[in-house]
């Protein structure tokens, strides 16, 4: 009887070895289902201490990752951005004028939003600058989520934030919640400076996407910026000539 | 010819046309609003009267803009300006040209009113619009269209240089970074046949002003290259621009103006001219950021040593720096001059602008001259210091 008991326990934790998750393959779940061609329309509110903020945009993304992306609303309208791997091109149409941005200049933000270009920017998976590691599970708005921490690599570049903290949807295998850290005084300490919310994740094509994103910069009250998308096409036949200068321009 | 009973029916047209289009097109007004206080040393006022060395000038300007949506392979942009101002001939020269002036204080200005259609392999664009050849944001030898390298520009505006003019171009993309583009721009430009009325100078074939350029992308460098026969007066203009990156985004140009009559050597130097810039965005903690660049327009063969009286030549070296910095997302602080070397003659801008509801901007502006009597830029010029109070304001659907 004690010899089956012990064959039972070195069993199931044989079983459970075999069918872990490790923090990588949860990473890569995620990225997978990211990797997608789509038309989507959506909406930036930028929020601070005098009021609210709209952008409104279209966007064309490859599945290669090069995007193009065009500002609607009013004050920006006939903007442009094209993204490629590691290049930004920007339109503006009053000067006609392209603008090509390499470098630092992809960290600046768009449209004044929490998101950066280098955001925006394809191809490039969180594992390359990121360690990551599974630190147990969490329940997120009532779903079961993996708690997973990422640290930047040594010898990393252009890192935003050296330190975040994920809460990936056991399920949907989809961001619930992410908080971002900056370096505090000593480089061994970190300060959260950014947390994010996902509000809606909507199934499409068997796709999870995540529809309402709230990010929030915790150095400041009454500060946020809300991701919103109206209406997502994914996985459609996108003509390569739309991620092209002619494009651009036009 | 253009008359003022014509005009206010063809507005009223389009501002009762407008609400009823609206599924086709988009509408955009902007209504901006400048409180100037200026030095004036205009000959109008008495230097000796204290009270007329000051004067206040608030320009009204409001833009209607319509771009058509309807259709993906054709569009339409008409961008109507209406100026309102206490002095009139702050603008006259600015917009030469191309303004309509209504009465004593309203001008309309059209900046831009076109038609682009893509074929299969190539598209067109007729009417009055703009194309921009060449690197650079104050100086640009490539720009041999619209004049990148003059120095009559109001560097406090944050798109310095978006000049339009009647053209036909065509774009025919060779891949996704290279294309050729040719452009023919037939009419010089306007002669007034009576007061408030212009229209289109016809010219000569050899008035015609006619170029294409070709650019592409080698080893990450977008590079182009061009020529333009430029009409009035006739002259040859090639030109050469790059742009790459190298720890810093840097740009080049360079072009030559040969006059198409006895182009002699020296005529040949003269025209000669380059420019070149690097830009830096630099990251700060939060959302803060510093966007540096620095620009110069070079004269090779111009005026190096400072002339006793203002050079027929322009100087050998102009500098443009900038220095942008902004706290938050919503709000900059800009210091911008130009500064002639040769000189030492300079305008300096120190500025702010703060977006701060939807559509809602506004800025303030301090601008000085420093340069004496015969230098480019002098402490005895009209408006050689100048306060400006700005608020905008942009709305549509």
């Amino acid at each position: 009887m004690k010899k089956l008991f012990s064959i039972i326990i070195i069993g199931l934790v044989v079983i459970q070895g075999i069918f872990a998750i490790t923090a990588d393959e949860i990473i890569k779940k995620i990225e997978e289902s990211e990797n997608l061609s789509a038309i989507a329309e959506g909406r930036f509110e930028i929020t601070d201490n005098l009021g609210t903020r709209v952008t409104t945009f279209k966007s064309y993304e490859a599945k290669n990752g090069d995007m193009m992306l065009e500002f609607t609303n009013p004050e920006e309208r006939g903007q442009k951005i094209l993204r490629l791997k590691n290049e930004i091109y920007l339109y503006f149409p009053d000067a006609v004028e392209v603008i090509h941005l390499q470098g630092d200049a992809l960290k600046d933000r768009i449209v004044g939003s929490d998101f950066s270009y280098e955001d925006l920017r394809g191809g490039e998976s969180l594992l390359d600058k990121y360690t990551a590691t599974l630190d147990g599970e969490e329940v997120v708005d009532g779903e079961q989520c993996y708690k997973i921490l990422l640290v930047e690599k040594k010898g990393a570049k252009d890192i935003i934030y050296p330190k975040q903290v994920i809460w990936v949807d056991k399920n949907l295998f989809a961001y619930r919640k992410g908080e971002f850290y900056s370096y505090s005084n000593r480089e061994s300490s970190y300060t959260i400076v950014k947390n994010m919310a996902v509000l809606e994740i909507r199934q499409i094509k068997g796709k999870n996407i995540p529809f309402h994103i709230v990010m929030k910069d915790t150095m400041k009250t009454n500060s946020s910026t809300v991701f919103q998308l109206k209406d997502m096409k994914i996985d459609i036949n996108i003509d390569p000539a739309i991620f092209s200068l002619e494009e651009l321009t036009w | 010819m253009v008359r003022k009973d014509l005009l206010f029916f063809f507005l009223m047209l389009l501002l009762i046309s407008v609400p009823f289009a609206g599924a086709e097109m988009m509408t955009t007004v902007t209504i901006s609003d400048y409180l100037i206080l200026s030095r004036l040393v205009d000959d109008s006022y008495d230097p000796d009267d204290d009270n007329n060395m000051l004067g206040i000038t608030n320009l009204l300007k409001t833009r209607l803009d319509i771009i058509s949506t309807g259709n993906k392979n054709v569009k339409a942009q008409f961008q109507l300006d209406s100026i309102v101002v206490n002095h009139i001939d702050l603008l006259m020269e600015e917009y030469a040209g191309s303004l309509v002036l209504v009465d004593n204080n309203l001008m309309f200005n059209i900046p831009r009113a076109y038609v682009k259609v893509r074929f299969p392999g190539f598209r067109i664009t007729l009417g009055k619009t703009r194309v921009s050849w060449g690197e650079g944001f104050m100086f640009n030898a490539g720009d041999v269209i619209f004049e990148g390298m003059s120095l009559d520009v109001d560097i406090s505006q944050s798109v310095l240089r978006d000049e339009t003019d009647i053209l036909a171009s065509t774009y025919i993309p060779l891949g996704r970074f290279s294309y050729i583009e040719t452009v023919l721009m037939p009419f010089p430009g306007f002669r007034e046949v009576m007061p408030g009325a212009l229209v289109p100078e016809m010219q000569s074939i050899s008035d015609v002003s006619a170029g294409g350029i070709i650019a592409g992308k080698v080893y990450g460098i977008t590079c182009q290259a061009g020529y333009l026969y430029k009409g009035s007066p006739q002259s040859h203009r090639p030109f050469l621009a790059a742009h790459g990156h190298l720890l810093v985004d840097w740009y080049l140009a360079a072009s030559c103006d040969i006059p198409c009559e006895d182009p002699d050597e020296e005529a040949v130097k003269e025209g000669f001219i380059c420019s070149g810039g690097v830009y830096s965005m630099i990251g700060l903690e939060g959302d803060a950021g510093l966007n540096l660049r620095l620009e110069t327009g070079l004269y090779p063969f111009g005026e190096w040593e400072e002339a006793e009286a203002l050079p027929v030549k322009p100087y050998g070296i102009y500098i443009f720096p900038e220095i942008v910095y902004t706290p938050e997302s919503n709000m900059s602080f800009q210091l911008r001059s130009l500064v002639s070397p040769v000189d030492l003659s300079g305008l300096l801008i120190a500025g702010m602008s703060w977006n701060m509801y939807q559509g809602f901007t506004i800025g303030f502006m301090a601008t000085a001259m420093f340069g004496d009597e015969n230098d480019s830029f002098g402490w005895d010029r009209d408006s050689d210091m100048a306060f400006v109070f700005t608020m905008e304001y942009i709305f549509g659907e």
